[in-house]
């Protein structure tokens, strides 16, 4: 294993709040150091200078569509995407076909993700036998072969009896449950947000009760029985101030949010353009003005991609008919520090805590941290020069996403795995 | 901030123009709102919705529909505006005179015209719309009408092909030739309907026609209310200045203009109201309601009629109907919407 320092770059730990113009050493796949710092003999100098050092980022919720629909994502073109983003560290969703709902299943995922050397793959295993919602999943068994989570993801566990079962059951195995938030009767056919815009656009609607109505349950239910439970894509105000609420209650419960949401609000689904459809929906700017209030405040404690890579045969469609979801892991940093940090309306601190720290926590796996002694996943962005989102130059294997064509700043220059310079220059270790 | 693989915006493309023979198309002399006039205030090749346009570019169309309503009168009801161009029906949806409307008015300018049922043809083989849409149109055609069930259908289809589209009917979303021929019929009878009181009646949570008739009357001035159950009217429709009523009865009296709405039993199995005979009981138009409301009530209706429920035989037939109009003037109002689009002027 190679030694190297990074020398004068932005070194920004959200842990422990360092801010400062300095050098870090990587040893051993670890962080030696982080100081002023002289170069020794037998080390690779990397001249940091003018970029940001920062924890690689952790994704808690990524789609790689691997097995099943690999036109779209492999588990090796999704972990690289992730690295082009500055990810260091991805949780692989279940929603495959077939479902990660087995050890045999979750052993691939993890052997295809290590090959894959870009960041690393977490298999998150189905929460219930085929997603279905009906059956507990061997949870145990997953655990064993690597999976660091359970979720059934866009399925929203319907029953509050099988989440209840499933968030006991989990209990045993150190591995926290992720839930989406969406009574599905209420859901119906919906696809963009209740409000004049749908009633205008004669499109189905998704009210915000649709999600409100499942937070509050889902926190109830996790408050029950003493147990942790992470909510991902909230979209509401609403929802956001049930969050809080529960923590100031002592629930232990997590929330994330996703870039598109707080990023753009439902006035973008006037122009029919299948980009913008996701679910949840694209809320009210109120709404997303709660998200940001929410990240600052510390409500939301993460942001996650969501990375729905999508081929053209399933997006290129009406919206009516068109998949929801975008690909996201490589425009998220850039996306976020020019529209937050630039703009003030987020600390830098902040944002990377959501970003690395708080989904590390909620996974439970290494990473979000830049210490002495800490596993070396550290991204580094270059945040001084503006370039443009090009999907040409995409990773991803799916070239949707609703940012093609944006000037921002952020872009991943060198990100290290375990150590391991994986992207070096912006470009991907061969 | 596009989206990707898309294809450069066709307005970005110069105007195809049809074949005009001078006064031949309809009569009108050239002037003011000739071809390449800077002034001219019709510049679209498609026709989406009725939201998006001015009155001055639904006065010109209306012109434009008058001179071509008089073509119908002739014997040969025939005028060689567009010679040599193709129009394509591609509908996805059963419609009986919507097609035959806009079949005629091409007929009428001339243009050949192509059905395509998209209920019967490659789209039981899974082909999508983008693909339907690109190989009919590599045949030559120079104009799409299209009826599609998702909302924004048509909008999607102009953005990615070379053909003019027309909105023939789009999920719940719009309808704008059916808008502007009830907005064309309204002032045909009325004169004007600035400050008249139209009511829509029926389920406009999922009418296309009502989103267009809406902004048609909304844009000339008129007041409208929207009547209905609260199921099936979205009271967030107030934002854009329509009021919203619960109860036929207390607008009844005050109305300048009916337009009611077919009621489908398909929302009745949905559970958004109780009964065919409790919905034609609180909002459907029969002899007793025509006596309590304005002796000179003019009544619209798009077609097809629920006869004895939204309305009874003998109102959809009666003096105040103007129901049979708005079929006529429909033709009108299509041969001007695929003459304009085309290129033409009036």
């Amino acid at each position: 294993m190679s030694r190297y320092l990074l020398q004068g770059g932005r070194v920004v730990d959200p842990a422990s709040g360092r801010d400062e113009i300095c050098d870090l050493r990587i040893e051993g796949g670890a962080i030696a150091e982080i100081g002023r710092l002289a170069p020794r003999g037998g080390e690779e100098t990397i001249a940091a200078r003018g970029l940001l050092v920062a924890p690689g980022l952790v994704d808690l919720c990524v789609h790689l569509r691997e097995p099943g629909f690999e036109e779209a994502e492999t588990i090796r073109s999704g972990a690289q995407a992730a690295l082009a983003g500055g990810f260091t560290a991805i949780a692989a969703m279940p929603d495959t076909v077939p479902p990660i709902d087995n050890e045999a299943s979750v052993a691939y995922v993890r052997m295809k993700g290590e090959e894959a050397r870009g960041a690393r793959v977490y298999p998150a295993g189905a929460l219930t036998r085929g997603r279905a919602g009906q059956h507990l999943s061997e949870m145990g068994g997953m655990r064993r072969a690597g999976a660091i989570a359970f979720t059934d993801e866009d399925e929203a566990v319907h029953g509050a009896d099988v989440l209840l079962r499933a968030l006991r059951y989990a209990s045993m195995l150190n591995a926290p449950i992720l839930t989406r938030c969406e009574d599905k009767g209420l859901r119906g056919r919906g696809m963009v947000s209740t409000g004049l815009i749908a009633d205008l656009l004669g499109l189905p609607s998704i009210g915000a009760g649709t999600e409100e109505i499942m937070v509050e349950r889902n926190v109830r239910l996790a408050h029950s029985i003493r147990t942790d439970l992470h909510l991902m894509h909230i979209s509401t105000a609403e929802s956001l101030r049930e969050v809080a609420q529960a923590k100031a209650a002592g629930v232990a419960v997590t929330c994330s949010v996703t870039p598109h949401h707080i990023t753009f609000n439902e006035e973008k689904v006037k122009s029919f353009d299948p980009v913008y459809k996701y679910f949840p929906p694209l809320r009210s700017e109120l709404d997303r003005k709660a998200l940001i209030e929410g990240l600052r405040s510390g409500t939301v404690d993460a942001i996650s991609s969501a990375h729905s890579p999508r081929g053209d045969a399933e997006k290129n469609l009406e919206f009516f008919h068109a998949a929801p979801g975008t690909g996201a892991l490589e425009t998220v940093f850039g996306v976020l520090y020019s529209r937050l940090v630039l703009t003030e309306e987020l600390p830098l601190a902040r944002l990377l805590a959501a970003l690395s720290l708080a989904p590390a926590r909620i996974l439970r796996v290494p990473g979000g941290r830049l210490a002495a002694g800490e596993p070396a996943d550290i991204a580094c962005f270059d945040v001084s020069t503006e370039y443009s989102i090009d999907p040409a130059h995409f990773a991803s294997r799916s070239r949707v996403t609703p940012f093609a064509g944006w000037q921002v700043r952020g872009r991943a220059q060198h990100v290290f795995v375990g150590g391991e310079p994986r992207l070096r220059d912006g470009k991907l270790a061969p | 901030m596009t989206p990707p693989s898309r294809e450069p915006h066709p307005d970005s493309r110069p105007n195809p123009r049809p074949e005009v023979v001078a006064g031949a198309a309809t009569g009108a002399s050239a002037g003011a709102g000739a071809p390449g006039d800077e002034r001219r205030p019709w510049r679209r090749r498609h026709l989406l919705d009725v939201a998006s346009l001015s009155r001055e570019e639904i006065e010109f169309l209306f012109e434009t529909a008058r001179s071509f309503r008089e073509v119908s009168t002739r014997s040969v009801k025939k005028v060689p505006a567009l010679r040599g161009r193709v129009v394509v029906n591609l509908f996805y949806e059963p419609s009986t005179r919507t097609r035959i409307s806009f079949t005629l008015a091409a007929q009428r300018l001339s243009a050949d015209v192509v059905d395509f049922n998209g209920e019967t043809s490659s789209v039981k083989k899974g082909e999508t719309l983008l693909d339907t849409a690109r190989n009919i149109i590599a045949m030559g055609v120079d104009t799409v009408v299209l009826r599609h069930p998702a909302p924004g259908a048509p909008q999607f289809l102009s953005e990615r092909v070379q053909a003019c589209v027309i909105n023939a009917g789009d999920g719940a979303h719009a309808h704008p030739t059916q808008g502007l021929l009830d907005l064309f019929t309204v002032i045909d009878k009325l004169g004007s309907v600035e400050n008249k009181r139209i009511a829509i009646v029926g389920d406009i949570r999922h009418s296309r026609v009502a989103r267009s008739d809406m902004w048609a009357f909304l844009r000339f001035g008129a007041k409208v209310v929207l009547v209905g159950p609260p199921t099936l009217v979205p009271s967030s429709l107030r934002d854009i200045g329509v009021d919203v009523s619960y109860s036929l009865d207390e607008v009844l009296p005050e109305v300048d203009v009916l337009c009611l709405l077919r009621i489908q039993s398909e929302r009745q199995e949905q559970g958004l109201f109780p009964s065919l005979e409790e919905y034609s009981r609180l909002f459907g138009l029969n002899s007793e309601r025509m006596r309590r409301a304005r002796p000179d009530v003019l009544v619209l209706h798009p077609g097809p009629i629920n006869r004895g429920i939204e309305i009874t035989p003998e109102v959809a037939d009666g003096p105040r109907s103007a129901i049979l109009e708005q079929v006529t003037n429909g033709l009108a109002v299509r041969m001007a919407a695929l003459y304009l689009t085309a290129g033409g002027d009036a």
